[in-house]
């Protein structure tokens, strides 16, 4: 019963007009940025982050986690019509999307991808409303071991499932933390790491590191190839209601790519990306006819574009239960509701109910406008996609500028964004990954305060670590997947993984 | 890359070693009562230890490499991306100057030109626009207090 009058609560908050404008807003922003490859969620969300200042947080986080579901939708378009993912969730929907468009079935598989993405996004939704509540009380007897260890084994599986080598990610993940400690000691309030300069006084900021590593970098990934040119396919977009065939050949793919893609959304590390992969993987798996995929059959659409969108409403569990993000835009989440003063975890469904419900609800009714913008507005956004990248870039670049100005009214900010930005750009092209290094550095305060006051409660004791069942389960699978990266049959069974992972 | 990857893990040893040092300066405490520099330096010793290891990994992996003709670096836009990073630090140092308006007008305009071929005027007016435009949303619906620079706007 409780569950039902929370649900309504959420409801009633996610309908009010203000929330119902920043839901829209977050969705129509998400399925723009997800048509336009080049800027991915988590650089949208880094650069709108600073508007929601001023906002309150539940109208905050509605909008900014219409941007992170409603990318996974506009993904689609670009690989169905052009062979470009927009998002890398997407670049597996180009094998059969393409071909269908090609085979003068773009409209059928956009369709699909729209309806699979709504069916996938309302059961994500339900399984996150189900599962959050009980796993949040039993987080509640979590102590700091318990969290230390499963901040621990988040950033391994984190670095573990990261592209390229595991010990790159690992470093990576250090070194997030390490600029965590930049600024001021949270338990004796002791300035360290800041080298007298003003500006580190009080730490990195979470904005001009964000906007660095997500928004210039990527920015200059993309200005040093040499000028391209994107050809669309040239096609009449048309039937987007997919017919009575391709329902019976798509929704066994749907299911279970719902499925598949909210259990991996839980994991650390695994996400939209991983889930869209896997799902093709098993769609192959389970054909009848598995040469056929790849040529351009609806359930290698139906499949992935289900399981991404799933993946996302996965991947809100361990930020409301935990606190602890799951990917990048999540962590991002979480920044934003730290920004607001409120503390993500268990703690937070039980003393903010509205933060949590109202978010609930307002991705019920978010899955619905991106169904009513994607099949309606399909046409628009092909058009969006002639925008040259040479008037998007200095555009991306000055809400960079402002976004890390606007943070504390100061142009050293920016400064530190820039540094952010070079570094972000020349550690992607050394092959290092940046998601671990956000993810530390944004745990890294929770981090270590749990291991500070998990040694003292324990007198000292390191073993504390390894003797109470949840941290040790937790300490003793980071360990494995450390030592797993030792032995070669277990690093080639990753480079699977990541050969799979774009 | 693997040659850049052995020299990047001097770096990251030498970044581990200042971090170790720089954590024992203010004190570690002990390990029943842990100072501000104790995780900080566990972590040194962690870095420290992960450079080792990809220093390992460079010659493990130079075989595999080797046979990867095609480098990251290859036909990369530097003027491009060298130009852009100077643009930024240029607008950072001058906006408190030249105030919001100005310093945003001119950067723009040097942005848009940097890219492929465009004309002036485009440009002039993108800038315009888009001056204007981020001034109104940030400026005054967001009440982002701007610089306003030797021109007073």
């Amino acid at each position: 019963m409780d569950f039902l009058t929370n649900l309504a609560q959420g409801f009633q908050i996610g309908l009010l007009p203000i929330n119902l404008l920043y839901c829209f807003i977050g969705v129509l922003l998400g399925t723009l940025i997800g048509v336009l490859p080049g800027i991915g969620p988590s650089a949208t969300i880094a650069l709108l982050l600073p508007t929601t200042f001023r906002i309150s947080p539940v109208s905050a986080i509605i909008m900014l986690a219409g941007i992170y579901y409603g990318a996974q939708y506009g993904g689609s378009t670009t690989s169905i019509l052009v062979n470009i993912p927009g998002e890398a969730a997407s670049v597996v929907t180009c094998l059969d999307g393409y071909q269908m468009a090609r085979k003068g079935r773009a409209g059928p598989a956009l369709g699909i991808s729209a309806f699979g993405s709504f069916i996938a996004g309302t059961l994500s939704v339900l399984g996150l409303m189900v599962l959050a509540v009980p796993l949040s009380a039993i987080a509640l007897k979590f102590g700091f071991p318990e969290y230390f260890a499963i901040m621990c084994l988040g950033l391994s599986i984190v670095s573990y499932l990261g592209r390229g080598s595991f010990f790159k990610s690992l470093l990576m993940a250090a070194i997030g933390v390490s600029i965590s400690f930049i600024g001021m000691d949270i338990v004796v309030g002791k300035p360290r790491f800041d080298f007298g300069l003003l500006v580190l006084g009080d730490g990195v900021g979470l904005i001009p590191l964000l906007m660095g590593l997500f928004g210039i970098a990527e920015v200059f990934s993309n200005l040093e190839q040499k000028n391209q040119t994107r050809d669309i396919f040239q096609t009449k977009i048309q039937g987007l209601l997919p017919n009575l065939k391709d329902w019976k050949d798509s929704w066994g793919a749907i299911l279970r790519g719902s499925v598949l893609g909210f259990f991996l959304g839980i994991l650390p590390g695994g996400g939209a990306v991983v889930a869209s992969f896997l799902s093709y993987a098993v769609e192959r798996k389970v054909s009848k006819h598995p040469e056929r995929l790849g040529t351009g059959v609806i359930e290698g659409v139906a499949g992935p574009e289900s399981a991404n969108n799933s993946a996302t409403g996965g991947a809100f569990i361990p930020l409301f239960v935990l606190g602890i993000p799951s990917n990048v835009a999540m962590a991002m989440l979480l920044g934003a509701l730290m920004i607001h003063g409120l503390q993500p975890g268990p703690l937070l469904i039980r003393d903010h109910p509205e933060i949590f419900w109202g978010t609930v609800a307002s991705m019920y009714i978010g899955n619905v406008m991106l169904l009513v913008l994607n099949l309606p507005l399909i046409g628009l956004w092909v058009k969006l996609l002639k925008v040259p990248y040479k008037i998007l870039f200095p555009m991306i670049l000055l809400f960079c500028m402002i976004g890390a100005y606007s943070m504390n009214n100061n142009p050293a900010d920016m400064l530190v964004m820039l540094f952010f930005g070079v570094l972000g750009y020349l550690l992607r092209k050394f092959g290092y990954e940046l998601a671990p290094l956000v993810l530390a550095f944004i745990l890294g305060p929770q981090m270590e305060q749990a291991f500070r006051q998990s040694l003292i409660m324990s007198d000292g004791n390191p073993l504390v670590f390894f003797t109470r069942p949840i941290s040790a389960g937790a300490m003793g699978l980071a360990a494995f997947l450390l030592v797993s990266a030792f032995i070669p049959a277990w690093k080639n069974r990753r480079k699977r993984i990541d050969g799979g992972t774009p | 890359m693997e040659r850049y990857d052995r020299w990047l893990s001097f770096i990251w040893m030498a970044l581990g070693l200042g971090q170790c040092f720089e954590s024992w300066r203010l004190g570690l405490g002990s390990v029943s009562e842990p100072e501000s520099g104790f995780m900080p330096f566990v972590l040194g010793l962690g870095i420290i230890a992960l450079s080792v290891i990809l220093w390992v990994e460079s010659f493990i992996s130079r075989k595999r490499m080797h046979a990867q003709k095609t480098s990251a670096w290859a036909d990369v836009h530097w003027r491009r991306i060298i130009w852009v990073s100077l643009l930024l630090l240029g607008y950072a140092l001058l906006l408190p100057k030249l105030g919001y308006l100005l310093a945003t007008f001119l950067l723009l305009v040097f942005l848009l030109k940097s890219g492929e071929p465009m004309k002036w005027p485009v440009c002039l007016l993108i800038g315009l626009l888009t001056s204007g435009l981020t001034y109104w949303l940030f400026g005054v619906w967001l009440s982002v207090p701007f610089p306003r620079g030797f021109l007073s706007f």
